[in-house]
């Protein structure tokens, strides 16, 4: 039949032409793969016949452009702040910088792309929730460790070691995190005109539990007020920092979070690294006491009425004047920054609730990487050591230039000048060394002694540098994401009956395989205790 | 003999009439007023938002979201004009090679109409993924940052392409073309002599159709476009509302970095955005339909 | 001017276009073909611009195909990556939410094309017997919802069905004396909602097809049946029906290759992603997009698009056939 003969005419073409490119690719791939392996040594290798390599003035370094991804939002007057920093490299290493913020939501579609297809890329911004374990696992990123010795003496100098040890993947470095607060706690933040209104002794409020006083007098006396906001309709998780599990316990969540949902647990502060999971009895008991508390908090109207389906940000409500109290985190100045983010209008204070730890996750939340498609990653290292320890080269990027986009107005201090084309975007944390940039309005003189303080008493999690690698397990994971995304809500108080349906989404995620993922876990991390003894 | 009943003859009964009237104009309101609603919102206050929801007599009236938005007048202008641009040149190349291709599969005697017909329709269902694409338009054709990026993917689109071969097929009859033939005329003299004029009303919703597709695009102006000066306006309203959901969906971040959800819009400003990227394709309608109307009735064909 | 196309031995245009009656000497394969190409060259040629287009747009990126069949690896690339049979597969085929998702995906698709296609036609017909400028404002008001984009359709159902401050049930309910309705937690008036939702967007969009088909029907029929003493009704049903009935035809074949995929922003923006709801809501897109959320795994992403686009396919097929058998010229090919 004509029709039978066209369609197998045109599929029988095009497999035939796929199956061409395919084995004339490979071959080329196969050499191109076996160069790309050898860039890094090939790279030590042009090294060791330049040794004075770092010291060298401009005129030795080819001139190349040092492309830097980032994650922020287009503003207009970027193209005046690269050619700012386009002067300063050239001078100092004959390099011209090309600035490519990409915005949130495209952030990770479009650099996955650019990875996927091989396009030339150098500093690239990375982090725990932008996949970077898995596209390090896919060969994303160039090792860093020769480069940091020969380039980056500065971070080396100035960052705290655990930055170093927690991007690893199987012992060695992939990316280089932004110099900022290494942790954070968590915290009940409190608007301090209530508190002193009220006498209200935050310091001994320590778990939700601990709240219900206050909400009933709240309730009575300022009735105007919401006394927790819960905003499930965003985020799998149901939104919001619930701390269930770190204000009831020792436990902390470790391994695969799937729906962003805490499922895998370790005590940190016992030596015995043993991993339970949401199933394990104690941990029922505990989640199951909360999500009724939360449950008792919505009858009484403590918690917004559509918490499952609102969508707004607490801000919103909070630069209102209607919110208290709310669960955040915490490091040294955050009061402080919140009041700015609302504008001045209140004074806040937290308490915090559980100990700051340095986890794999908070200490890789902001890192930049060197792309295994650079064409000179030692040039990409030196820009990046640059932006670690040069006062005015991280400035320009983060604040803009002086003068046209904030005003000094003492020897580490700004005022941001509004709507001047450049500076809005936060890129404060995204990059280089935020212990450098310029202090604005309202954080206080000692902001970063205080976080170098606080970076230095942080405890060290057990298993910070762990990395679960979830191939064995991608079919039980998706499983399990499926299952709590059906379940979200229940940690919004918006359900009735919170145990039962507790025990039947915990039934189905033992049924999903929860428990095969908990021994791989185990399994690995036991193997990476013994190496990392 | 030969008499005509003129349409007016025909018409349905008053009764008929007035029913169809009233379902209309509450189907219409259905249609309308959300629309409305939206940028009643847009003008919102949103404080008023965030207290008492959307309403068709807000609390209070703010318009301010326009004033922001507008602040950056250059770029709005700018993006304006792309889109305006794409649109206009990409509708009207897309409606020729469409129709160019929907003729020769519509002709009953043309033998290789079914080999074509399935090669269109292959690519409706199978596609090689946004990757491969990727490296097709940028490694192979340098088509990185470029306008042809935005208007390649869209010129064919293969539903309508096969609507219009049924049009074609139904509606020119062959013996038409034939006489013609025999008469002496090339097949392009056909085409654009004889075809496409009675094929108005299907090049006429194929080009509105088209239009539509075009102006609302974004998801090109995402893989190619690499300059900020080059972005079509869609892409950049979207590109709002989506930053929006990200960062609420990642909680974990904003609350890391408070600063991010200081300067993210509120509701009234994506409402505004939203009025922003539909409104001109809503008000450039009305004008279309006129012409589309009248080739309308210029379709028949008279035996 | 007699212009007659004689090839050697070839029959005259007009001669061709009387079925099976040939005198020539019978031309087979290569032959054939390389005749059919001479003789319609123009033909040929005009859809070749279109033709280079689909094949720089969907033919060249075709190989990408195969990523469903790999796991790829950004060293190795797309050609180099290992192959792996089909273990993208899995995730989706061994989940404890195929049933389900399957059924919805293809329920809700047959469901839209039912509706979707019946609202449309009425439509259509409706406003060509209204005419004038009050039909040409309704068609434009009937437009409009198509504009929306999916975000802000889900924003304004929210303004709806918002359990305290939506306008159901703070105001419209109470008129009627019934209690506020918890919509987002409710999961049996999802499937009701999501086809009026979809009706609402898309039917008057569709519309437009079916009034440029209408338009196009020689009013000389209509005057035939008027004189034969046929109802309006009659007309609709014998004449307007029957003439328009090719379009609807190839409509629905087409549509029958997407039963297998879903309008993700319906799925996902509408009910809010609410988790009380996926047993109705949950597509396969919308699961498929959940979980490569986080694992991040384009072979997989590919292997499920490639599975929804392969059995959308064969549907095809065996509508068309089916189509073939009743009405050989209406069907696709």
């Amino acid at each position: 039949m004509r029709q039978r003969r066209s369609i197998a005419i045109v599929v029988a073409v095009v497999l035939a032409a796929m199956l061409v490119l395919q084995a004339c690719s490979s071959n080329n791939n196969n050499n191109a793969g076996s160069e790309s392996s050898s860039a890094v040594p090939s790279a030590s290798a042009s090294e060791s016949q330049k040794p004075s390599e770092s010291a060298s003035p401009a005129s030795e370094l080819k001139p190349y452009e040092v492309s830097i991804t980032y994650f922020g939002t287009p503003e207009a007057d970027v193209a005046l702040v690269e050619e700012k920093l386009s002067e300063f490299f050239k001078e100092k290493i004959n390099a011209t910088i090309k600035l490519q913020p990409i915005s949130a939501s495209d952030y990770q579609n479009r650099t996955e792309l650019m990875m996927n297809t091989g396009e030339k890329m150098d500093l690239v911004f990375t982090a725990s929730w932008l996949n970077y374990f898995g596209n390090v696992t896919k060969g994303a990123f160039l090792e860093l460790d020769e480069l940091l010795d020969k380039h980056g003496q500065g971070i080396k100098d100035t960052i705290h070691p655990l930055y170093l040890e927690a991007p690893r993947m199987k012992g060695k470095l992939y990316a280089v995190p932004t110099n900022k607060e290494i942790t954070q706690g968590q915290s009940f933040t409190y608007r301090k005109d209530i508190v002193d209104k009220y006498n209200i002794p935050i310091e001994t409020i320590n778990k939700w539990a601990d709240l219900e006083p206050w909400y009933e007098k709240m309730s009575k006396e300022e009735p105007g007020m919401l006394n927790q906001f819960i905003n499930g309709g965003s985020g799998n998780q149901g939104g919001g920092i619930y701390m269930m599990f770190e204000t009831n316990s020792n436990y902390r969540p470790i391994g695969p979070t799937p729906g962003k949902t805490q499922m895998f647990f370790v005590d940190y502060t016992s030596p015995d690294v043993k991993v339970k999971t949401i199933l394990d009895p104690e941990l029922v008991e505990i989640n199951k006491r909360e999500f009724e508390l939360f449950r008792k908090y919505y009858e009484k109207g403590y918690i917004n009425a559509d918490a499952a389906t609102n969508k707004s940000d607490i801000g919103e409500l909070r630069r209102q004047g209607k919110i208290w109290v709310a669960s955040g985190v915490w490091k040294p100045g955050s009061d402080i920054e919140l009041k700015i983010a609302d504008n001045n209008q209140y004074d806040y204070v937290s308490h915090v609730v559980t100990e700051p730890i340095v986890t794999t996750d908070l200490a890789t939340g902001s890192m930049m990487s060197i792309s295994r498609t650079s064409e000179d990653p030692e040039r990409a290292m030196m820009v990046l050591n640059y932006l670690h320890t040069d006062p005015y080269v991280i400035n320009l990027i983060v604040h803009g230039i002086e003068g046209k986009h904030y005003k000094k107005v003492g020897e580490n201090r700004i005022e941001p000048i509004a709507d001047s084309g450049y500076g809005a975007s936060a890129l404060f944390w995204v990059i280089g060394s935020q212990m450098l940039n310029y202090l604005k309005p309202g954080q206080p003189d000692d902001l970063y002694e205080n976080w170098k303080k606080f970076n230095d008493t942080a405890v060290r999690f057990p298993l910070m540098g762990f990395v679960f690698d979830d191939t064995k397990v991608k079919n039980e994971v998706s499983q399990l994401i499926g299952i709590v995304a059906e379940y979200k809500t229940l940690a919004t108080g918006a359900l009735a009956n919170p145990s039962k349906l507790l025990d039947e989404r915990n039934a189905k995620l033992k049924a999903a395989g929860v428990e095969k993922v908990a021994a791989e876990l185990q399994a690995q991390i036991d193997a990476w205790l013994a190496d990392n003894k | 003999m030969n008499y005509t009943t003129s349409r007016r003859e025909n018409t349905i009964s008053p009764f008929a009439g007035a029913v169809l009237h009233i379902s209309f104009i509450l189907l219409a309101l259905a249609c309308v007023l959300p629309v409305v609603l939206v940028v009643i919102v847009s003008f919102t206050h949103n404080d008023a938002l965030v207290n008492e929801g959307y309403r068709f007599i807000p609390e209070k009236l703010s318009s301010i979201a326009y004033e922001s938005l507008f602040k950056d007048y250059g770029t709005i202008v700018r993006a304006y004009a792309i889109s305006i641009g794409l649109t206009v040149i990409g509708t009207a190349v897309s409606v020729v090679l469409m129709a160019l291709f929907a003729y020769p599969i519509s002709r009953r005697d043309y033998p290789f109409r079914t080999f074509f017909t399935f090669v269109l329709f292959f690519t409706m269902l199978f596609h090689g993924g946004v990757v491969s694409k990727y490296i097709v338009f940028t490694q192979v054709f340098d088509l990185l940052d470029s306008y042809t990026a935005l208007l390649l993917p869209l010129l064919i689109i293969p539903f309508n392409v096969i609507i219009m071969r049924t049009f074609f097929q139904s509606t020119i009859h062959p013996a038409l073309i034939e006489s013609a033939r025999i008469d002496g005329a090339g097949e392009f003299r056909v085409f654009f002599r004889i075809v496409l004029p009675l094929s108005l009303p299907v090049l006429a919703t194929m080009g509105l159709l088209g239009m539509i597709v075009f102006w609302n695009d974004w998801f090109n102006a995402l893989l190619f476009i690499r300059t900020e000066e080059k972005y079509p306006l869609q892409y950049l309203m979207l590109r709002v509302l989506n930053d929006v959901q990200f960062l609420r969906a990642n909680v974990q971040l904003a609350a890391q970095n408070p600063e991010l959800m200081r300067n993210l819009p509120n509701e009234s400003l994506q409402m505004a955005f939203a009025v922003v990227g539909m409104g001109p394709i809503l008000l450039v309608y009305p004008f279309f339909q006129k012409f589309f109307i009248k080739g309308l009735t210029v379709g028949a064909v008279k035996g | 001017m007699f212009y007659i196309i004689v090839l050697q031995g070839g029959l005259t245009y007009t001669e061709i276009n009387r079925e099976e009656r040939t005198h020539v000497r019978e031309r087979t394969g290569i032959a054939l073909f390389i005749h059919n190409l001479w003789k319609f060259r123009f033909l040929t040629l005009m859809l070749l611009p279109a033709l280079a287009v689909l094949i720089i747009n969907n033919y060249m990126p075709m190989f990408g195909v195969f990523i469903a069949f790999k796991n790829i690896n950004y060293i190795d690339g797309i050609f180099g990556s290992p192959w792996v049979g089909f273990t993208n597969f899995e995730f989706l085929f061994n989940s404890g939410s195929i049933w389900r998702i399957t059924r919805n995906t293809v329920g809700y698709s047959l469901a839209f094309m039912v509706v979707n296609t019946v609202l449309s036609v009425a439509i259509a017909i409706a406003i060509n017997e209204l005419r004038g400028r009050l039909a040409k404002t309704y068609q434009t008001f009937l437009i409009m919802p198509y504009f929306l984009s999916m975000i802000v359709v889900g924003y304004l159902a929210y303004a709806f069905l918002n359990t305290d401050k939506g306008f159901l049930n703070s105001t419209f309910l109470g008129w009627f004396g019934i209690d506020p309705v918890s919509w987002y937690s409710e999961k049996a008036y999802w499937p009701y909602i999501l086809i009026l939702v979809n009706a609402w967007k898309n039917v008057g969009i569709g519309a437009v097809i079916y009034i440029a088909a209408i338009a196009g029907i020689d009013n000389e029929y209509y005057e035939a049946a008027v004189i034969d003493g046929a109802t309006k009704w009659k007309q609709t049903v014998h004449i307007t029906l029957p003439l328009i009935q090719p379009i609807i035809v190839i409509l629905t074949i087409l549509s029958m290759g997407s039963v297998f995929n879903s309008d993700f922003g319906l799925f996902y923006q509408v009910p809010m992603d609410s988790g009380a709801l996926y047993p109705v809501t949950d597509t396969v897109d919308t699961y498929v997009y959940r979980v490569l959320i986080e694992l991040n795994d384009i072979g997989m992403s590919s292997a499920a698009a490639l599975a929804q686009s392969v059995l959308g396919f064969i549907l095809v097929l065996l509508t068309n056939s089916a189509v073939r058998r009743i009405n050989k010229e209406q069907a696709l090919f």
